[in-house]
Parts: structure tokens; C-alpha cells; sequence
């Protein structure tokens, strides 16, 4: 395959299972369809068990439980909301 | 008629308000129940019963099969005042209350009669309800408005949730390892009234707990269950959630110990109540069609990510 940028000779590699194409002139790499996309899941799934834990939500220990709603909430001001907290 | 909730009728006539308890309840935890209510030491916490002449123990009187209670009229908290501004309910005063009744030296009680806290019951019941909801809608066909999928796809996600709880919820009404306390057992905004002849000073505003029927030992974190599960699921804001708590633990509250993360003491039982509004949401809905509304969804949600984990 001819480089599309410089026309010097490129060379296949594979890297974690997908294959890319690198220019040995100008070092630039030619990427097939999908294969951004691999290696972008590569290296999430990699750097993941690096990452710190998602820090607290405001509110300190206020913060929600895990199966707690982690959205906005669902608004308060319903009257149909509000009844629940009258109810068993 | 005040309410007329689930067999619960109340009625109120002048200053008095009669009071008819579930069909199925037995007399001597339920007269339990109401002398510890009528007792001088709990009388600035819980509303005290009226006393009445010829009845057992001279609190419940037999009235065409059913029991009654007499209380004197207090003012319940409205819907529309507390959907105005619900950081303005009485929060704080509710909490104290709370946090004191927890704080009973239950030894000082007699220990025998006070009965176990009806929680484990009333959580083992909502399921029971649910499923003979969704078993009538099956033969049914249909509730009206919903489908008999529909209904048993929702049914689902509250059976799916009911095994991730800790086993203990369901079996004994206190931790285990745990000290038990003096518990309300089914307390919520509607539990809370203001009588007018309580002494007006700083430190009783006269604000009362009412509704005595689940009461007795327990964890106290079941007390604090329904606020946490409505913050949980988003429906309560967070500031309040915060006022709530925080007063709690500031009048010495043990449910969640004084400070640091609640959710250690409190996630069983928060969850436990979160699969009862859902398990709630799906009897009303197989039961007579009541559609679901943001409420029901919202805990419908947590229970699916109790068992799913996301």
C-alpha cells in the first residue's frame, strides 16, 4: 500500500489484534473502518482499573446509594410526589 | 372521614377522631401498642389515646367485629402546604421526635410488653398484596390500562429485587448484633400532627406521632428508611434530606450513628421500603389500573438496580 499523504511505502502492524498501517517515510497511519474504534475500546478497557473513583457527589456522605436515582432527581414540586411522602 | 387507607378507616367528629384498625389485627399487640402510647413518659412524643369506658383496657372498644380507638383531633400536616414548600414541613421537629422515642430506655418499659415493630410484616405483606394483584389481573386478562405483561414486567423487577435485600429485614424487625430501640415502625409526613392543647414553649411546639400500629422494638433505622428511600430515588431534595438527618443526629438519634456516612445503617432498611413503594406502585396498578406516575417509576428504577447493579 502507497502512503495517501507522501507516496512512500507502507507497512502493516498489528497492535492488540487490529491491524493498522504506518508509512515507514513520513511515520503517518492509515486506519481502516472500525479500527479507530478498537483500538479507542483498547484502551478504555486498559486505562479503566487506573482511573480514581468517581468522586462524591455534593452533599458529601448525603450522597444517594448505589441504587440510588444519580440523575437531577425527578423534580420536586408534583403533587403526586408529594403524596408520597404522606404515604406508606 | 380523615382516611380510609388499606382497612385503616379514620373518622373525626368534632375534636374527637375514631380510629378503626385492620380487621385482622390481633387485640393484645394492638392494646400494646396503645398503652405504650397512653404512657405519661412518651406523652410529649407520641399522641396519647383517649380512654374509653368499657372497652379492653379501656382503649379499644369492639365495634361490629372491628376494634376502635379514640384520639383527641390534632392538625395533620397538608399535602398542598408541604408541595408548596416542602423544606418548610416540620423536619427538624419531626426528627427530634423521632431520634427521642428512639432514645426510650425500653428496659424501663417492661421489655414484655412491648411488642416486635410490625416491619418485617408490613414488608413481606406488600409483596404478598402484589402478587395476588397481579395473579387476579392475570385471570382477569388485563387491569384496565395496563397489559398482563406489562403488569409482570413490572412485577418482575420488584421479585428481582426482594433476594438482593439483606435476609434479615424480613425475618426480625432489629438488626442482628444490634441494640433494638423503640420504633414508630411506619413513619411519614402523615404520621405527624400539632395539638392545640399541648403547653406553647420553645422546646414543645406540640408536635405529636400518630398511628401507633406498627409500633414496638426494632431498628430505629426503619424510622428513617422512608425520608432516605425518597431521597434515594430523587424525590426528596437533598438539602432536606440533609436538614432531616442532620437533626436527627443533633437531638442524639441512634439509628445512624452522630456523624459520617448513614447509608451503612440505613441501606437495608431504605431498600426494603423502596421495594415496598415499587411492590405498592405495582398492586395499584394491577389491582385498578392506577397508572404509574413519576413516584412509581422512580422506585420501580431502584429496584431494578438493586438486581441489575446499574
Amino acid at each position: 500500500m502507497v502512503c495517501p499523504k507522501c507516496h512512500g511505502s507502507m507497512r502493516t502492524y498489528n497492535r492488540n489484534g487490529v491491524q493498522i498501517e504506518q508509512c515507514d517515510n513520513c511515520r503517518g497511519i492509515f486506519l481502516d473502518y472500525g479500527e479507530l474504534e478498537a483500538l479507542t475500546r483498547l484502551e478504555s478497557q486498559w486505562a479503566q482499573p487506573a482511573q480514581p473513583p468517581p468522586p462524591m457527589a455534593p452533599g458529601g456522605h448525603y450522597a444517594p446509594p448505589a441504587w440510588g436515582s444519580h440523575g437531577h432527581g425527578h423534580g420536586y414540586g408534583h403533587g403526586r410526589l408529594t403524596r408520597m411522602l404522606f404515604s406508606s | 372521614m380523615l382516611t380510609d387507607r388499606k382497612g385503616r378507616l379514620v373518622v373525626r367528629h368534632g375534636d374527637l377522631v375514631v380510629k378503626t384498625h385492620m380487621a385482622e389485627e390481633e387485640l393484645q399487640p394492638l392494646l400494646a401498642r396503645l398503652r405504650l402510647a397512653a404512657d405519661p413518659r412518651l406523652g410529649d412524643i407520641l399522641l396519647s389515646p383517649l380512654r374509653i369506658r368499657g372497652g379492653h383496657g379501656g382503649l379499644l372498644a369492639p365495634v361490629g367485629g372491628r376494634l376502635v380507638s379514640a384520639w383527641p383531633a390534632g392538625r395533620a400536616l397538608r399535602v398542598d402546604e408541604v408541595e408548596a414548600r416542602v423544606e418548610d414541613a416540620p423536619w427538624t421537629a419531626a426528627a427530634a421526635l423521632l431520634a427521642r422515642l428512639h432514645a426510650t430506655d425500653l428496659t424501663a418499659l417492661a421489655p414484655a410488653h412491648v411488642p416486635a415493630a410490625g416491619v418485617c410484616t408490613r414488608l413481606r405483606r406488600s409483596l404478598d398484596r402484589m402478587e395476588a394483584a397481579v395473579a387476579r389481573a392475570t385471570r382477569a386478562g388485563a387491569a384496565s390500562g395496563a397489559s398482563v405483561r406489562e403488569i409482570e414486567r413490572l412485577a418482575d423487577e420488584v421479585r428481582r429485587a426482594y433476594p438482593t435485600l439483606p435476609s434479615w429485614l424480613g425475618r426480625t424487625p432489629a438488626r442482628p448484633g444490634t441494640a433494638p430501640a423503640l420504633i414508630h415502625g411506619d413513619w411519614h409526613l402523615g404520621q405527624v400532627v400539632r395539638v392545640a392543647s399541648a403547653p406553647a414553649s420553645a422546646a414543645d411546639a406540640g408536635w405529636r406521632i400518630v398511628d401507633v400500629d406498627d409500633l414496638g422494638w426494632g431498628d430505629p433505622a426503619w424510622d428513617l428508611a422512608r425520608p432516605a428511600a425518597w431521597f434515594a430515588a430523587g424525590i426528596l431534595p437533598a438539602e432536606v434530606w440533609g436538614t432531616f438527618l442532620g437533626a436527627y443526629r443533633e437531638a442524639g438519634g441512634p439509628a445512624a450513628g452522630p456523624d459520617g456516612d448513614p447509608w451503612e445503617a440505613l441501606d437495608g432498611p431504605a431498600r426494603a421500603v423502596a421495594v415496598q413503594y415499587a411492590a405498592g406502585a405495582v398492586t395499584d396498578l394491577a389491582t385498578d389500573g392506577t397508572p404509574f406516575d413519576e413516584g412509581a417509576d422512580a422506585f420501580v428504577a431502584c429496584a431494578r438496580r438493586m438486581w441489575s447493579g446499574h
